[in-house]
């Protein structure tokens, strides 16, 4: 037993294997006991192949699904299916194809395409067509965008010609009359318009803005997006930065002309200042980087970290064909450490979109992909290659998790983990059932971790050692293997890539501790009235009406009736909303002020007492003034 | 643009002062209704900031008619009757102008009544100020379609034997109404946010301004201007909200739902107290001008395209002899 | 082989039941005639009924095609063959006095062998007395043969029609099977093989079975034209024109126009608005073109009645606006689908007070096209209304005509939207000419309160009895400002003789055709044809100084001299005769017809021939 547990320990640490009981795995038979459901993909219905549509891409099986909807016939049914099988082997065997091609038989589906399974060139392709469609959808915004403003500068360029001698030329004018007879003297309109109507021209300072504007928006150089550097892209931008300040500006220009807002004293000002940070980001296209994680170099690196902080909208796709990276400098395994530095590198950056995938989990992740590629900011995306039992493993086992940041989204939802198997543990937890040395049926919950992925890598076998069947438990760190006959085994790992897994796990905990704990939700806020907001230009009305020994009008309720300022305009005045006060008292007499209450129709004015005690009739006006005190 | 670029924009948006927008002295009677209106919409084009040459006042004939020659916009003082059909032009043609119209019971009751039915029915976006003094002023007082029965008038001198017609009622009868309120001349706060409403509204909205003619009919509206308890204010958090110093004036007020079409129509037929306030609001109701514009850019080339269509469906060309 | 007969031209009606497809065939006759080249002039027959009874005298339904060797002006006499699917259509044509004696009839003899005896007997009277009658008739069983087809009479007896007719006037088989193919073009194939397989029929039957055959000599065309009747050519002016908005209400016979426009104005941005009255289309339109959109509004005499006062305002507010009025017999609802010319002087003078406005006549179906845009570009030019006249028989009539050259230029520009300089006023009324810059809502420092009151250069109401002159003044001098960029009109024939026609309107290709048949004869007669009735254009005054005698042939009512009422003292004359002699105290003598068919170049030559008979006598003694 001892012994058993000490040769154990020495593979465990030095990797000698002491005695023939410690075989070598052969990962060619031996695969993690939780694979041995997967030995025939192609019996499995999952997202690949892909069909590359004119407008998307969609799974295969989406597609036989939904021409299924409508299928009562069973042997329809049962055909389809099969044939589906049939394109997924040929896949799987390396073959390509369009679709249609392939499927000749009822139903039809709703969309043809290529063809497209899971392998190390699918990331490339799925991504050129994604930010192909985003492209060209905000290339065709701007195109509409920028038509109407041509319509409308040329519209005014156009009205000036017209009321232009040049527009009034005999010729131009029979143009116009449309007369293909005798019927026109042209010369003698053309005399009689200038003479009538001297022509009236737009400033020539306008003019000329509008014809630059109007020049630099019909020049629109079509470019070229897609780099295979960040150099390249970077220089790119910097030789078109110049010319798409001057598209920024002439647009803008456009906008106010267009409007007649242009204000020469203020405009001017803003335009000569105008530069790169005026910029509507808008107006910024995508440049789609790609790079293979292999190449990424110390230089390379740079001018990545560069673009990622040049606030271009660079949209940079890093392959991953091998996660399971050797450290020169250690001389160990160092497995995910670049695809780390590089998130790492992006999520510094606080404003870039980071998006992390494996090849098999891209499609799932579409939507999130779409939003990088949208993004008004640079995103790096980076994906794990390959065929799609492996890069699954590699999401299932942590080595390369799916994870993406959105800094447009709103504060706590920015980071997610969406689509990792059981995001809350540590590793996804899977039941597990075999028969025992004595023919037992045993189930138990079994993790998958980086262990099982690095186990199915021939490069890393000398690190794995399997236990004779039937023999004592693992006293180290161990994980199931099953063999072509899936028979179950042991096998112990050592301790350098238990190190990995731990520090896969560490790099795993600090990607669920992103993840903000879900805020409480909210009740809805009741949708604001669309009512009017409260007068803005009416004074609050006086809470406590003054004295009665003061005279004063009710002002917000006067209705603007012309009656008292007609009978003492210096008296009764009317205020910014031309409703009247009383602006002075002294300026008539109390005679005009009872006769004003008394025109008053809304009977807002209010006489007060008289000032001047010795006018004449006053006993008889105060009497009329009583209703109105 | 970028905040760098609008703020350095933003430098540039003006205020304007009521003086901005009067022209001329109303020649109205001191007393009149009209009066207050003009106050009220020209405090709207203030607070609204409408560009003086961005709006337009269509009118009819009448003294409310006179209304588009007192705006230092623009204006047009058509027909008897037609103010709405030109409005209707105005806006087809121009979506990028504010349109008014001002017409008064006379003028779209009576000789205008075929334009303002289907004007309800098309709900272009048009707010129309129907100011109702229930009788003819420029003509010299003849009764008008909503004088009440009884109401003496050089044409009809011992009473108009006919109920009036209820201007409320009947716009609320016609398919397609979006926007119909009821306003009084001598409650100005409320006149204003009500016009307010109106203009706020992207459709047809009908607002009927009671109105005071000190000339013609002194004594009409004197009962319900001495009595607030006989005007009845209606309130709602989707449509009015009264300040505390109109309620305390007017204590007569009840909630009024405008989403309801059912309850505006009862409403509407109510006489006294006078209902004032948004009766029915549903802005869901299509606009005709964006049902039939097209938004396509009308360059020569896009004419020349449609043209040359139409043409090749009638050319014969000439056959090619073999 | 028999022998083949040369034309110079020949008239030929194709008339059934309505929805037996006479027209298809009629229109079809004449497109194939327009591709070899023959002049055509083809004008729809149309019951006053939308479906007449069957076999009714009054339900005529068909197209009458006008096939010359030369350019046809217009429609011409009287028929000279006819097909026709039953007898009692053919009786009223022959009531209506439309056949030439002797004229060739083409007639469907079923009924001959009909189940229903009355029908049977009346088709046997029918052939007696029209053979008793002289005419040339020939009983055709074209029912029969189509059934021999396997093809349905029904649906097809039309195109067996078009095969004969296409074997009498010896016109190409091929362009009646393209024609087919264009006419059916939308639909399947199926359809255009039984069609071509009935014209085919048709054809053969008529070689084998006819003992006629005619050809009309043609010049096969160089250049690519449109046919499109009147009504069609004016919407496709409106398209062409720039204009975005029409405004109309529906009228007989302006609507087609409408209905046309309706269904292609959208595809170039437009919209034609249907106005709940003839007065609303006015001011949509008034109100559209205020806001810097000229506009139309299409109507007829009553419609153009009710628009008078909206019409009078945009002459006061000086706001350009295009009306078409398609002319129709009145007055009140007189004849809705028949062609008068009655509305001159309504156009002119109508809406109350001193209200100057454009007057224009199309006088050919390519006129109704290029008035359109001319009208704008003067509405525009002008600050005026401009008036179109059109009627009923350029509405309905079709005549190829080169196919328009698309010009820019056409094109209203965008309206003026910079900022009015300081101190500019609405109507800065220019001395010599009366025009005046407009300012358009949207241009700052324009703002003013445009109105139909009397009112100064400020556009303010007038109140002082100087300034409603001044206006009045101003307005008036506008139209002599355009007279002044009007060419004397050309005249057609020499410049002096015995007699000068003038004419207004679509009677120009009959007058010309009657003025040419007795030039032919030696007469020294020419004709003038007027496009612009107000303002009148110069040189008329002098041209009819070269002339013993003036007449116009006009489509509305004068008095007859030979009435026992009738003298010099209260003569009513034609609308065009009265204005020439109120302006240029000239005895100019008018003669008229108001049937409501278009007039025919016979009439107006026994007319004139007459007329130069008195001047003959006037020299003499």
């Amino acid at each position: 037993m001892h012994a058993e547990l000490n040769a154990q320990l020495a593979f465990h640490l030095t990797g000698a294997r002491s005695a023939a009981a410690l075989e070598p795995i052969d990962t060619g038979t031996l695969r993690p006991a939780l694979f041995g459901a997967y030995r025939d993909l192609t019996a499995l219905r999952y997202d690949f192949p892909l069909v590359f549509t004119e407008k998307s891409i969609v799974p295969l099986s989406h597609l036989v699904d939904e021409a299924l909807k409508q299928v009562t016939d069973e042997r329809v049914r049962v055909q389809a299916l099969r044939r589906e099988r049939e394109i997924r082997a040929r896949l799987a065997g390396g073959l390509g194809g369009q679709l249609s091609a392939l499927w000749d038989i009822e139903p039809q589906l709703a969309a043809d395409g290529e063809l497209a399974d899971c392998d190390a060139a699918l990331p490339g392709r799925f991504l050129l067509q994604l930010w192909k469609s985003v492209h060209e959808a905000k290339a065709r915004a701007f195109r509409e965008d920028a038509e109407r403003l041509i319509a409308r500068l040329s519209g005014i360029l156009a009205a000036d010609y017209a009321h232009s001698d040049e527009g009034r030329t005999p010729e131009a004018l029979a143009k116009s009359l449309a007369v293909r007879d005798d019927t026109f003297d042209t010369a003698a309109l053309s005399r009689l318009l200038a003479r009538a109507l001297p022509e009236r021209r737009l400033a020539p300072a306008r003019r000329n803005r509008i014809r630059a504007a109007l020049a630099v928006l019909k020049s629109q150089p079509g470019h070229d997006f897609v780099f295979e550097s960040c150099a390249a892209a970077l220089r790119a931008f910097l030789e078109r930065r110049p010319a798409l300040v001057d598209l920024a500006k002439a647009m803008a220009i456009a906008r106010l002309e267009a409007t007649g807002d242009y204000v020469e004293a203020v405009h001017d000002r803003v335009f000569s200042e105008f530069g790169e940070t005026s910029v509507d980001a808008e107006l910024v296209p995508a440049y789609l980087v790609r790079l293979n994680a292999r190449d990424l170099q110390a230089a390379e690196n740079t001018c990545l970290g560069e673009l990622l902080a040049s606030g271009l909208p660079a949209k940079i796709l890093v392959e991953h064909h091998d996660i399971l990276d050797w450290s020169a400098v250690a001389n160990a395994p160092a497995f995910g450490a670049q695809a780390r530095a590089l998130a790492g590198l992006a999520l510094g950056a606080n404003e870039v979109f980071v998006l992390q995938s494996a090849a098999s989990n891209l499609h799932r992740l579409r939507e999130k992909v779409r939003k990088a590629l949208e993004y008004s900011g640079a995103a790096l995306i980076s994906v794990f290659c390959g065929d799609y039992l492996s890069t699954a493993a590699a999401m299932e086992s942590r080595a390369f998790p799916a994870f993406s940041y959105d800094p447009a989204a709103a504060q706590g939802e920015r980071f997610s983990l969406e689509n990792n198997p059981q995001p809350e543990r540590d590793w996804p937890l899977h039941a597990l059932s075999y028969e025992d040395a004595e023919h037992q049926r045993i189930s138990e919950e079994t993790a998958f971790t980086l262990l099982d992925f690095v186990a199915c890598d021939a490069r890393y076998a000398e690190y794995f050692a399997r236990l004779p069947r039937g023999r004592a438990d693992a006293e180290v760190p161990s994980i199931p293997m099953v063999d072509a006959d899936n028979r179950l085994h042991r096998v112990i790992v050592g301790e350098a890539i238990a190190r990995e897994a731990r520090r896969c796990l560490d790099a795993w905990r600090a990607l669920q501790a992103r993840v903000a704990p879900k805020p409480v939700v909210e009740q809805e806020p009741v949708s604001p009235p669309a009512a009017p907001a409260p007068v803005p230009a009416a004074p609050e009305p006086e809470k406590a009406a003054p004295a009665s020994d003061a005279a004063y009008i009710e002002t917000p309720r006067c209705t603007t009736c012309e009656e008292c300022v007609k009978i003492n305009s210096r008296m009764f005045v009317y205020d910014a909303n031309k409703q009247a006060y009383i602006a002075d008292p002294k300026a008539g007499s109390y005679r005009e002020l009872v006769e004003a209450a008394e025109a008053c129709q809304v009977s807002i004015i209010h006489p007060g007492k008289a000032l001047d005690p010795t006018e004449p009739g006053l006993a008889e006006l105060v009497e009329r003034a009583k209703p109105f005190l | 643009m970028t905040d760098h670029a609008e703020c350095l924009l933003r430098l540039h948006d003006e205020r304007f002062e009521l003086e901005d927008y009067q022209s001329g002295v109303p020649r109205w009677c001191s007393g009149c209704g009209d009066n207050a209106i003009l106050a009220a919409v020209q405090k709207l084009c203030r607070d609204e900031r409408l560009h003086p040459e961005k709006t337009v006042f269509v009118s009819g004939i009448g003294c409310s008619s006179r209304f588009p020659h007192y705006m230092k916009t623009y204006g047009f003082h058509g027909i008897h009757g037609r103010a709405l059909p030109i409005a209707e032009g105005v806006r087809m043609a121009r979506p990028d102008l504010h349109v008014f119209v001002n017409t008064g019971d006379g003028d779209c009751c009576s000789i205008g009544a075929a334009h303002w039915v289907h004007a309800v029915r098309y709900n272009m976006n048009l707010t129309m100020l129907l100011h109702d003094n229930e009788i003819y002023g420029l003509t010299k007082k003849q009764a008008s379609p909503t004088s009440p029965r009884g109401t003496r008038s050089n044409t009809t001198p011992r009473g108009t034997q006919l109920e009036a017609l209820n201007p409320l009622t009947v716009t609320l009868g016609i398919q397609n109404v979006s926007f119909v309120a009821q306003a009084v001349d001598w409650i100005p706060e409320v006149l204003y946010q009500i016009v307010r409403a109106a203009f706020h509204h992207k459709g047809f909205s009908f607002v009927r301004i009671l109105q005071r003619c000190p000339e013609w009919l002194p004594e009409h509206f004197e009962p319900y201007v001495k009595d607030p308890k006989r005007t009845l204010l209606l309130h709602h958090r989707d449509a009015l909200q009264l300040s505390e110093a109109v309620a305390r004036t007017y204590s007569n007020n009840r909630e009024h739902d405008p989403s309801k079409l059912a309850a505006a129509r009862e409403m509407a037929t109510q006489l006294d107290p006078i209902p004032v306030g948004i009766l029915y609001r549903n802005p869901a109701v299509p606009c005709y001008e964006d049902l039939r514009r097209s938004d396509k850019l009308r360059t020569a080339d896009f004419i020349r395209a449609g043209l040359e269509a139409e043409f090749d469906k009638f050319t014969i060309w000439p056959c090619t002899q073999n | 082989m028999k022998n083949v007969e040369t034309l110079r031209e020949h008239i030929v009606e194709v008339i059934s039941d309505s929805g037996e497809g006479a027209q298809r065939c009629g229109q079809s006759l004449g497109s194939i005639a327009a591709r070899m080249g023959n002049g055509i002039w083809t004008v729809e027959i149309i019951p006053a009924e939308i479906r007449p009874p069957a076999r009714s005298v009054a339900g005529a339904s068909g197209n009458r095609i006008r096939i010359g060797a030369g350019p046809v002006t217009n429609g011409g006499d009287r028929t000279d063959l006819v097909v026709a699917f039953n007898e009692q259509v053919l009786l009223g044509r022959v009531r209506a006095g439309e056949l030439k004696p002797g004229c060739t009839i083409l007639l469907e003899s079923m009924w001959r062998e009909h189940k229903d005896l009355n029908i049977k007997l009346a088709y046997s009277e029918a052939v007696e007395k029209l053979k008793g009658a002289g005419y040339r008739v020939y009983e055709i069983p074209m029912d029969a043969e189509c059934r021999k087809l396997g093809l349905s009479p029904e649906r097809g007896k039309n195109m067996f029609a078009l095969g004969m007719l296409c074997s009498i006037y010896s016109l190409e088989p091929r362009l009646g099977r393209e024609q087919i193919a264009l006419t059916f073009g939308k639909k399947d194939k199926k359809v255009i093989e039984s069609n071509v397989k009935l014209l085919e029929g048709g054809y053969a039957w008529a070689e084998a079975n006819l003992d006629f055959k005619y050809r009309i000599p043609a010049q096969a065309p160089t250049e690519p034209n449109i046919v499109v009747n009147g009504n069609t050519a004016l919407a496709l002016g409106v398209l062409a024109s720039g204009m975005e908005i029409c405004a109309m209400y529906p009228i007989t016979p302006a609507t087609s126009a409408s209905h046309y426009l309706s269904d292609v104005f959208e595809k170039v941005g437009g919209v034609v608005h249907q106005a709940e009255d003839e007065i609303a289309a006015c001011t949509f339109a008034i109100g559209a073109s205020y806001a810097g959109k000229c506009a139309v509004t299409i109507t007829s005499g009553p419609g153009y009645s009710l628009k008078q006062e909206a019409i009078g305002l945009a002459v006061m507010a000086e706001i350009p606006l295009v009306v078409v009025n398609v002319q129709r017999g009145g007055p009140s609802t007189g004849q809705p689908t028949k062609a008068e010319q009655g509305d001159l002087l309504t156009a002119m003078f109508g809406s109350h007070g001193d209200a100057p406005k454009v007057v224009m006549a199309a006088g050919t179906i390519e006129d109704c096209f290029y008035s359109v845009i001319t009208a704008r570009k003067i509405a525009e030019t002008f600050n005026m209304v401009v008036v179109v006249l059109t009627d009923a028989n350029l509405a309905t009539s079709q005549q190829p005509f080169p196919r328009p050259k698309f010009d820019p230029a056409w094109i209203a520009p965008p309206a003026d939207q910079s900022a009015v300089p300081e101190g500019m006023q609405p109507y800065d009324w220019e001395a010599a000419t009366g025009l005046a810059r407009r300012f358009i809502p949207g241009q700052p420092s324009g703002m003013h309160a445009l109105t139909g009151l009397a009112h100064d250069r400020a556009s303010h109401v007038a109140y002082d009895p100087q300034i409603n002159e001044e206006g009045i003044h101003f307005r008036s001098l506008k139209l002599a400002a355009l007279q002044r960029t009007l060419k004397a009109p050309a005249i057609h024939g020499d410049a002096q003789g015995d007699l000068l026609v003038i004419g207004w309107g679509s009677t120009r290709g009959a007058i010309e055709e009657a003025v040419d048949g007795l030039r032919a004869e030696g007469a020294a007669v020419s004709s003038m044809h007027l496009k612009f009735l107000q303002p009148l254009p110069p040189g008329i005054g002098e041209a009819m100084k070269r002339f013993k005698k003036v007449i116009t042939i006009e489509a509305n009512w004068c008095d007859r001299p030979g009435d026992e009422l009738i003298d010099e003292s209260n003569r009513r004359y034609s609308a065009l005769a009265m204005l020439l002699r109120a302006r240029y105290l000239v005895d100019v003598d008018c003669w008229s017809e108001v049937k409501g068919q278009p007039i025919k170049p016979s009439s107006i030559r026994e007319v004139l021939r007459s007329k130069l008979a008195t001047t003959e006598e006037a020299v003499h003694d």
